[in-house]
C-alpha cells in the first residue's frame, strides 16, 4: 500500500522534468535562472515531505540552508543580468 | 537599482539567517550543523545585503576589516589544541565539562566547541574579504 506522502513524493520528482528540459533547453539566461529557482523550491517542498515522512526532524535544516542560498543566487544573477554590475 | 520589495525582504530576513547561523554553529558535533555551514549563512546573508544596498552605502555604518576575523578565528582554531591540557588530558582531545545551571538544566560544555567557533570566524573572515576585495575592484 503506497502511502499519500510516497505519492507527492512520485509526482514531486516528475516536476523535475520540465525544469531540466528548461535549465538544459533553456534560449536564453533568465528562462535557466528561473528553471533553477523553481527546481529548487521543488526540493525544498520535497526535503519538508521526506522530512515528516520519515519522523526526523534533521532535513528542516537542510531545507532551510537551501532556501537561503538559493534566494541569495537568484537574486545576484537576477541584478547580473539586469544591470550588469553585482556590487 | 534594486526594488523596494527586495530591500524589504532582506532587511527582514538578515536578523533571521543571523540566528539561524549561530542555532546551527551551536548545534554541531552532536546534531547536524557545525561552524563552516553557519558560516557560509553569515556570510551570505551578508553579501546579499551588499548586492541589495550596495557595497559603498553598507561601508557607512557598518564595515568591519574582515581578515581580522579570519586570523582571529584561525588564532582561536589553532589555540584549541591546548585547551584540553588544564583538565589533565592529552593534547588535542576534546574536554567534556557537564555544567548544572539552575533555571536552564544541564548544559554540556566541550571545548570542541571552540575549533567550531574559530571555523565559523574563518568562513566569514574569508569568504566575505574575497567578496569585499573583487567587489571594489571596478
Amino acid at each position: 500500500m503506497i502511502s499519500l506522502l510516497d505519492f507527492s513524493l512520485i509526482f514531486m520528482v516528475l516536476a523535475f522534468i520540465p525544469c531540466m528540459y528548461r535549465i538544459i533547453k533553456g534560449p536564453t539566461v533568465p528562462d535557466r535562472v528561473v528553471a533553477v529557482d523553481a527546481m529548487t523550491t521543488v526540493i525544498i517542498v520535497m526535503l519538508g515531505a521526506y522530512s515528516y515522512d520519515k519522523g526526523s526532524v534533521f532535513f528542516m535544516d537542510v531545507a532551510l540552508v537551501l532556501a537561503v542560498i538559493s534566494f541569495v543566487g537568484t537574486v545576484t544573477i537576477s541584478k547580473y543580468l539586469d544591470e550588469g554590475v553585482v556590487l | 537599482m534594486t526594488t523596494v520589495i527586495t530591500k524589504m525582504i532582506t532587511r527582514i530576513c538578515l536578523p533571521l539567517v543571523i540566528l539561524f547561523s549561530i542555532s546551527l554553529l551551536l548545534a554541531g558535533h552532536n546534531n547536524p550543523g557545525g561552524g563552516f555551514i553557519g558560516g557560509v549563512m553569515f556570510a551570505s546573508i551578508v553579501a546579499l545585503s551588499y548586492v541589495v544596498y550596495g557595497l559603498e552605502e553598507i561601508k557607512k555604518s557598518f564595515s568591519p576589516d574582515w581578515g581580522k576575523w579570519f586570523g582571529f578565528g584561525l588564532v582561536l582554531a589553532a589555540c584549541t589544541g591546548f585547551a584540553a591540557l588544564p583538565f589533565g588530558h592529552n593534547f588535542f582531545r576534546s574536554a567534556v565539562e557537564i555544567l548544572d545551571i539552575p533555571l536552564i538544566g544541564e548544559i554540556e560544555m566541550v571545548s570542541a566547541a571552540l575549533f567550531d567557533i574559530g571555523v565559523y570566524f574563518v568562513v566569514i573572515g574569508s569568504l566575505l574579504s574575497i567578496f569585499q576585495m573583487v567587489g571594489e575592484d571596478k
